[in-house]
């Protein structure tokens, strides 16, 4: 049916000077032309109505997507802050120590979630170097064996030397480090956001593979580790 | 006894009247199909679908004592196990018939891949079940986000580095997932969101269209050595009848309205007109049998179908089950 319309409309403007005998023919067969064209008030309503819904739509929308990409365009979720891990005198010179802290950034119902641990290791004095529980790999927490000097990995192998460098497995880096500083005699870090590689809570540069003659090198190195300041023992 | 029946179908057919719903269901119930499809390698879609409604209804359950807070989350699924009657044999249900739920997902997968159920012209009813089997994953994954033990902290732990790693967004997309800098409280309850609402409601609705399509497009043939389904060939072969339809197979007028007297593939007219058919001989075995259907309360009482029901009924009339009679009766 409608082709027969179109067939109807295109002969009509093929021959725009024959003449219609029939003038109710000629009414009918514009509105037809109309209504084919979308002209007609009916048409300019409708498009009318779907632009209004639209809007309304749009004006919704913007509290809608506000709210959900909230967590993830709030700026003082990014920004770490400073809180106090504990007196010096808890960490000993040459070990390295689980030490939990409540994340600056909780809420009431966080329970044990808004724990959150991390290994200090006091090289000597107020030399201090403070990883996060998290692998660089894929956020496992690992744990310092204290008598291979390695920090493993449970969930895919992955190791690291006692300064925090990769010794092997799948992380591409070694382990992200907590920014810290010695205020009086407490040890105080900046934390408030899971370290992950997008944002990259290491001050360390990311490593290289260790290969041939350097790994031994390294491996030696790691035998008598050198001292971080000329008077200390290391 | 009688008349209470006749009052169940009385009630039945105000019902009816009304809706509209039941004709179209019992037809796609009792529609039917090739006889050598009648095997246990065809159940598993079925099986899916009835593990996804016990998902569905023990997930309510346990939803009506699980707290969906992040010091809670824990204790009440203990007070769960050990105050609740019977409430440890509901989460072992949910649990276990979500692996069970998965296992089967991908025998069902199989199957169809084994069977090239995936080719014309269902190929967007695998594309919606490879969505429909992410999707599964997805609810396995959030699920056992939710019991908040260490297995779901640090699986949350993994799922944020890996999301970490997406380029120039990985930051921010590590936020949206865990709701705030670190996995605590609004990760819970976010994946509780996602958990019960949001991958239900899609899967669901992907679902419903995964199954409109198995209705619409029958199902598949068992694949046969040698015999090649060709798409050029598949509607001529599998949705027009090869022989006129019987003389006993009429339809009284006025049985049928007007708007089913229509083609089962009224927009592909070009796939039936071209390429050999398959020879002769190969179609043989292909009979139909009529399947009993579990849910036909009133079927003596339903304006039953026209009398084209038998074995010789062309293959046309079982792949469209909303067009039962159309097809045999009607078409040329």
């Amino acid at each position: 049916v409608p082709n027969n319309d179109e067939n109807t409309r295109r002969s009509n403007a093929m021959n725009p000077n024959e003449p219609n005998t029939q003038n109710e023919q000629a009414v009918q067969t514009e509105a037809e032309r109309v209504r084919s064209t979308g002209h007609s008030r009916r048409a300019f309503l409708f498009k009318l109505s779907l632009l209004a819904n639209g809007a309304v739509g749009a004006v919704l929308a913007v509290p809608i997507i506000g709210y959900l990409l909230g967590p993830s365009i709030k700026k003082d979720s990014s920004g770490n802050s400073w809180i106090t891990l504990g007196p010096l005198s808890d960490f000993p010179e040459g070990e390295t120590r689980l030490v939990n802290f409540r994340n600056p950034v909780t809420t009431a119902w966080d329970g044990q979630t808004g724990d959150v641990p991390c290994w200090v290791r006091r090289v000597s004095g107020s030399t201090f170097q403070v990883f996060a529980i998290n692998c660089a790999h894929l956020g496992c927490p690992v744990r310092w064996f204290a008598q291979s000097k390695l920090f493993l990995c449970p969930c895919h192998g992955g190791a690291y030397y006692a300064d925090g460098t990769r010794a092997s497995g799948p992380p591409e880096r070694g382990l992200f480090e907590y920014e810290h500083r010695v205020a009086g005699d407490t040890l105080m870090i900046s934390a408030g956001k899971m370290p992950t590689l997008a944002t990259n809570a290491s001050v360390e540069p990311p490593l290289t593979q260790l290969t041939g003659a350097s790994s031994a090198k390294r491996l030696s190195a790691l035998e008598q580790p050198k001292p971080r300041c000329g008077s200390c023992p290391g | 006894m009688p008349g209470l029946k006749q009052k169940g179908i009385e009630v039945y057919n105000w019902f009816e009247q009304r809706l509209g719903l039941g004709t179209p269901a019992i037809e796609a119930a009792e529609h039917e199909v090739p006889e050598n499809t009648s095997s246990w390698w065809y159940v598993f879609g079925s099986a899916a679908t009835v593990l996804l409604v016990l998902q569905v209804m023990t997930g309510i359950l346990l939803a009506l004592v699980y707290t969906p807070s992040a010091g809670r989350a824990w204790s009440s699924l203990q007070f769960l196990d050990h105050n609740v009657t019977l409430g440890w044999f509901l989460r072992a249900m949910h649990g276990w018939g979500s692996d069970f739920m998965i296992a089967i997902v991908l025998i069902h997968m199989a199957q169809v891949f084994l069977f090239g159920a995936y080719k014309f012209p269902r190929e967007l009813t695998w594309i919606i079940g490879v969505f429909l089997l992410l999707l599964t994953l997805g609810m396995a994954f959030t699920g056992q986000v939710l019991r908040f033990d260490q297995d779901s902290y640090w699986g949350l732990g993994i799922g944020a580095s890996i999301v970490s790693r997406v380029p120039f967004i990985g930051g921010p997309l590590v936020d949206l997932m865990l709701g705030g800098p670190i996995i605590a409280g609004p990760t819970l309850t976010r994946f509780f969101a996602l958990h019960v609402f949001v991958i239900p409601g899609i899967l669901l609705g992907m679902v419903g269209l995964h199954l409109w399509m198995v209705l619409r497009l029958g199902i598949n043939d068992w694949p046969m050595p040698g015999r090649i389904v060709r798409k050029s060939t598949y509607v001529r072969e599998y949705h027009s009848p090869r022989r006129p339809a019987s003389p006993s197979c009429r339809t009284p007028p006025g049985r049928m309205p007007s708007s089913q007297r229509r083609s089962c593939w009224p927009s592909w007219p070009a796939l039936s007109s071209s390429a050999p058919s398959v020879p002769p001989g190969s179609r043989t075995r292909r009979s139909f049998k009529r399947r009993p259907s579990p849910i036909l309360p009133f079927s003596g009482s339903m304006p039953s179908s026209p009398t084209c029901r038998q074995a010789s009924r062309p293959r046309s009339c079982s792949s469209h089950p909303s067009l039962p009679s159309a097809r045999c009766c009607f078409s040329p």
